[in-house]
């Protein structure tokens, strides 16, 4: 007896599914890929200087928000593929249990691919980010000249690549993979047996306790975003192991922001499901997508809630560049000694860097509801083929792609606005205070966003629907 | 004696209050080892259910399925599962095998889960392939086998290393006559080594490999016969 056949027979079946489903595969490993860029780049940029103690703290709010919602749209992103791929697999799964797997080998399988296309990912993002990193070294180093360290040297900084920082930053993306495949891998244990070998899958049952749970994460975001905006206000320095304990909330926007996403995240299964219930019998494409988006809501609430981290960072984002004068109070900044100092706001706050970040976010929400839109089709292949012996026509099929990606865009976006301008609507709140980051209402980017970014999703979403995948009728036929 | 599978009263019953469908009632089969039982009755009749039932796969809503001893009532997941693992084979109507592995390793999975080493399991896989006739394609994956060779390997899956039962739905389906007479015939050889089958089928003259024939109708047992002996279908 050995221990190890198991995990090992398990290990090859993983890595031959990855392989017999290249594209699926390389889509997980490609959005894993992009945290990981976001990481690696930072890690050797910010090897020459303490970014976190430095003065430009607005610099440094804008990389931890900018970092953050990238990990979630790509944690998002990958657990909507990694569960695509769980479902797809249902009557596999099923099949290792009637040769004799348990539970334990279900969830096995399904976390070791997360694990390969996670280390897969991690290395490519790896390879991205330094490649990018190195190309636009001159930026940076402009960028960061001007700093000096503690004797008062002044600190030159090269392209340098540490392995030991390279290693963590796989093996972050690696746990986030595995944090991506973990509701997956318990899901697809759970299916009944006899119910796997026959690909049904069971009924979701609905779970109104979830809305509940959401909303009231949300108004703890909202309550942090608060506090938070409130203690850096007065100048109020908390002591680092708080700070650490509440995933420096005190940052004011980034974490307290993530925290509002992750309610936001809970009642996204309700959303869709209410959007399948509502939605007005015509358009027929409407309705359809809207139906199989309530059907599938494993897919479509990652989906639906990437959206809306990308689209709601974008928000704040403008929020922020909306600024041009200085404001009433100037803002403020850690000072060297550990005190708050008053300076002078510079305007406009984040000018060339905020229109990379906006073109990068637009790009990347587009991008999200594309590969979604992709996994959908896979998803929906039998559908699809039912469709099409009915006689649906090519511009059929379009139109359900173009409704699928508006709809799943659309509220993502209303999602991501109202995420968006949560630090605004705190800020008034809480007005009383001087805030060191005053938001505006961006006005414009909110129009493009509820209006543009959908409309282009389903553009791109029409034009890439190409030939339904294979289901079971055409299977059958061939 | 004691047979390899005895149901005794089982019943199942799918959904609740008016929806509820009733597939099996009341339900009693005892299987000895060697012997062979087909399964018929139409659509809808609860041949499948049994089966499931039979293996483990489901639970019955009342009375009592044991397999080798075990009453799997009293087994928790991951005992049913280990139980699939060495005592029981299944042979589907189709799509049989993991598609990402190789006929050796198709064989050889059940044994690996239960902890065989490697080479001890793909050993086992080999005589078990030997054994039908498909010892040469081994290193082949599903979709490069024809029909027949494909159940040929999940027959010798559902035989390799210790198992005692073997059970079969409509096995021949995807198959035609000259593939399917040839499957059948590994499934009588089978059991006539000592291990107990239960077969369903929709054709009579598939059933006529087994020692007997129980036909259901709407979930009940309606008749049994020495196969053979009914000209049914």
């Amino acid at each position: 007896m050995s221990a190890w056949s198991g995990p090992r027979a398990l290990a090859r079946l993983a890595w031959r599914d990855a392989a017999r489903h290249p594209g699926r595969s390389l889509l997980v490993a490609a959005v894993l890929a992009l945290p990981t860029a976001t990481l690696a780049s930072a890690t050797v940029v910010l090897r020459h200087a303490d970014l976190a103690a430095s003065r430009d703290f607005g610099m440094s709010n804008l990389f931890m928000l900018v970092f953050l919602s990238v990990v979630a749209v790509a944690a998002l992103t990958a657990a909507a593929a990694i569960g695509v791929g769980a479902r797809r697999q249902l009557r596999e799964l099923g099949l290792l249990a009637a040769a004799g797997g348990d539970g334990r080998h279900q969830r096995g399988l399904v976390l070791l691919q997360g694990f390969g296309l996670g280390l897969v990912g991690g290395l490519a993002g790896i390879g991205l980010g330094l490649a990018v990193t190195w190309a636009t070294f001159p930026l940076f180093r402009s960028w960061l000249t001007p700093f000096t360290d503690e004797t008062g040297a002044v600190i030159v900084p090269r392209f340098s690549v540490v392995g030991r920082d390279m290693a963590w930053t796989v093996a972050f993306t690696v746990a986030l993979a595995l944090l991506a495949a973990l509701r997956p891998a318990v899901t697809a244990a759970r299916v009944p047996v006899a119910a796997a070998l026959a690909g049904r899958r069971p009924a979701r049952r609905a779970r109104p306790g979830l809305v509940v749970a959401g909303l009231a994460v949300a108004l703890l975001g909202l309550v942090l975003q608060g506090v938070a905006s409130n203690l850096e206000a007065r100048g109020v320095l908390l002591p680092v192991q708080l700070e650490l304990l509440l995933l420096g909330t005190f940052r004011s926007i980034p974490s307290p922001v993530i925290i509002t996403l992750a309610g936001v995240a809970l009642c996204t299964p309700a959303l869709v499901g209410l959007a399948g219930r509502v939605v007005p019998a015509r358009p027929a494409a409407l309705r359809l997508a809207a139906r199989d988006l309530a059907r599938h809501p494993g897919r479509s609430a990652p989906a639906v809630t990437a959206v809306a981290a990308g689209l709601g960072v974008l928000v704040i984002l403008a929020g922020l560049a909306t600024l041009t004068s200085p404001s009433s109070s100037g803002w403020l900044v850690q000072g060297h000694a550990g005190y708050f100092e008053l300076e002078p706001a510079a305007a406009p706050l984040f000018p060339p860097a905020l229109r990379v970040v906006l073109a990068i976010f637009t790009v990347l929400t587009v991008a999200v509801v594309l590969a979604v839109n992709a996994l959908g089709r896979a998803e929906a292949g039998a559908d699809l083929a039912v469709l099409e012996a009915l006689g649906a026509s090519p511009t059929t099929r379009r139109a359900l792609a173009a409704a699928s990606a508006w709809l799943l865009t659309e509220l993502g976006a209303l999602l991501g606005v109202a995420v968006g301008l949560s630090p605004l609507l705190v800020q008034r709140a809480v007005r009383s205070f001087p805030t060191p980051f005053p938001m505006q209402v961006p006005w414009v980017t909110l129009a493009l966003v509820v209006g543009l970014v959908p409309a282009v999703a389903a553009a791109a979403a029409a034009l890439t629907a190409g030939r339904p995948p294979p289901g079971p009728v055409e299977r059958r036929l061939a | 004696m004691t047979g390899v599978l005895e149901l005794d009263q089982v019943t199942k019953v799918y959904g609740e209050g008016r929806a509820a469908v009733r597939a099996l009632d009341g339900v009693s089969l005892r299987v000895a080892p060697g012997e062979l039982v087909a399964v018929m009755g139409p659509s809808g009749s609860g041949k499948s259910t049994l089966l499931n039932l039979a293996g483990g796969l489901d639970r019955p809503t009342a009375g009592r399925v044991v397999v080798d001893g075990a009453d799997l009532g009293r087994l928790d997941r991951r005992r049913l599962a280990a139980l699939r693992r060495r005592r029981v084979g299944y042979v589907f109507q189709d799509l049989n095998l993991l598609p990402g592995l190789t006929a050796a390793e198709n064989v050889a999975l059940p044994l690996e889960l239960d902890g065989l080493g490697t080479r001890p399991a793909r050993a086992e896989a080999m005589a078990a392939l030997e054994r039908v006739g498909l010892g040469e394609r081994a290193g082949a994956f599903p979709d490069q086998l024809s029909g027949g060779e494909r159940q040929r390997v999940a027959i010798a899956r559902a035989v390799a290393g210790r198992r005692v039962l073997l059970l079969a739905d409509e096995p021949t389906g995807a198959l035609d006559s000259l593939a399917g007479e040839a499957v059948l015939e590994l499934l009588r050889a089978r059991c006539d080594e000592g291990i107990a089958g239960v077969l369903v089928t929709h054709e009579a003259r598939y059933a006529a490999v087994a020692d007997r024939v129980v036909f259901l109708g709407d979930g009940r047992v309606v008749d049994q016969a020495v196969a053979g002996t009914r000209g049914a279908g």
